[in-house]
């Protein structure tokens, strides 16, 4: 146990607690007093254990949990138009349909708007295939086919050509080729907003 | 402008990549002060995360003038203080420390980014320091943390803690004292 009345000053002084005279004083004392001088180098040893502490780094997701918890989520900025566009279109629509079920005049005026809309597409199919057909004959001739292959494959292009203008038929393939192209559309890779780095955002109004 | 305030300035007006860089820059300081006071990896990790959220959420009031460092703390070390509160973890003193000390604190540093084995290699001098960190009361060891280990000044201590003065100076010295007490113990 330490009795000199000086040894209370051991902290201060490894802390660079005390200003320049003390200090300068407490070193003069340390010189001449083997009771505080041993204070200090014990107190400077548990300095020095405790500058050896370790520390742990947390696991490597923390980052992103912190921010996952704080960052607003971007869709709340246009949810709300979004949802009244929607809600509008899909009211609008639904008036459209009614009327034109139960109500005579936009009933005839919407036959009369499929029957030209059908027909549209039945001659836009049409003149496809017969530029195909036409595309096909030209191509299998510059490739030297014989004129009795060149004749069998236009007969054949002919009989699809001949099916394929049935309005039915060529109603039922444009749905088709509508229905494909909007699968494979639906079906496109799409990029993950989350994922994308760096974007900045309103974090702090939350 | 130093790097912690620009990084701050980036961080309010939305910079994620700020945000991110500010939450690596002090996760293991965080971590490893939360893991020694409240000895579980498991629990330390959710405290620090939980730390850096309320700080981004109270990022708008951080007053520039104060270290960012001992703001920092100040939250960590009171949500390390509620958690202790809330689940009562026992502390074992220095009369009690010396039996299964050493399997106690194996036991605490079941860190994700540890591997037991690399724990089992610490040189002797290393688990020395870290069972004399353990073996305090928790009051001790929080102040004694905050000064040696993040190089607070006694007046950030206080403010961190919300304790006074003169309070938390008498607890490192305290603390030091029977630290040194058990340093001499050992060297006998």
């Amino acid at each position: 146990m330490n009795h000199c009345p000086e040894s209370h000053r051991s902290q201060d002084y490894l802390d660079d607690e005390l200003v320049p005279a003390e200090r300068l004083e407490f070193e003069a004392h340390l010189a001449g007093c083997e009771t505080c001088a041993f204070e200090v180098a014990s107190y400077r040893r548990v300095f020095d254990r405790l500058a050896t502490l370790e520390t742990w780094e947390p696991s490597a997701t923390l980052a992103d949990r912190v921010l996952a918890e704080v960052m607003p989520r971007h869709p709340v900025r246009w949810l709300r138009p979004l949802a009244w566009t929607v809600g509008v279109s899909a009211a609008a629509s639904l008036a459209a349909l009614l009327s034109a079920v139960f109500m005579p005049g936009p009933r005839a005026w919407m036959n009369g708007l499929v029957a030209e809309a059908a027909r549209s597409v039945v001659t836009s199919f049409v003149f496809v295939l017969k530029s195909c057909n036409a595309g096909a004959l030209r191509a299998l001739e510059s490739l030297g086919a014989s004129a009795a292959v060149a004749a069998h494959a236009g007969s054949v292009l002919r009989a699809v050509l001949a099916s394929a203008s049935q309005p039915a038929v060529a109603f039922t393939l444009w749905a088709a080729l509508l229905a494909g192209v909007a699968l494979l559309w639906w079906m496109r890779p799409r990029e993950d907003r989350a994922a994308q780095e760096d974007h900045h955002v309103g974090m702090l109004g939350l | 402008m130093n790097e912690d305030a620009e990084l701050i300035r980036k961080c309010l007006a939305g910079d994620q990549r700020a945000c991110r860089d500010l939450v690596r820059r002090y996760q293991r300081p965080v971590f490893s002060v939360l893991l020694r006071v409240v000895r579980r990896a498991e629990d330390a990790e959710d405290l620090t995360q939980e730390t850096f959220v309320r700080m981004f959420r109270a990022l708008d009031r951080y007053d520039p003038e104060r270290p960012f460092t001992a703001w920092l703390f100040t939250i960590a070390t009171r949500i390390g203080i509620d958690h202790l509160r809330r689940r009562r973890i026992q502390t074992f003193s220095l009369s009690v420390s010396e039996p299964g000390s050493t399997e106690e604190h194996t036991l605490d540093v079941e860190d994700p980014g540890l591997k037991p084995d690399e724990v089992a290699q610490h040189a002797e001098e290393q688990r020395w320091a870290d069972d004399l960190i353990d073996s305090l009361p928790e009051h001790y060891r929080i102040v004694v943390l905050l000064r040696h280990q993040q190089d607070l000044s006694y007046e950030e201590i206080a403010e961190a803690l919300n304790l006074p003065l003169g309070t938390v100076k008498a607890r490192i010295h305290r603390a030091r004292a029977l630290l040194k007490s058990r340093l001499e113990g050992q060297s006998s």
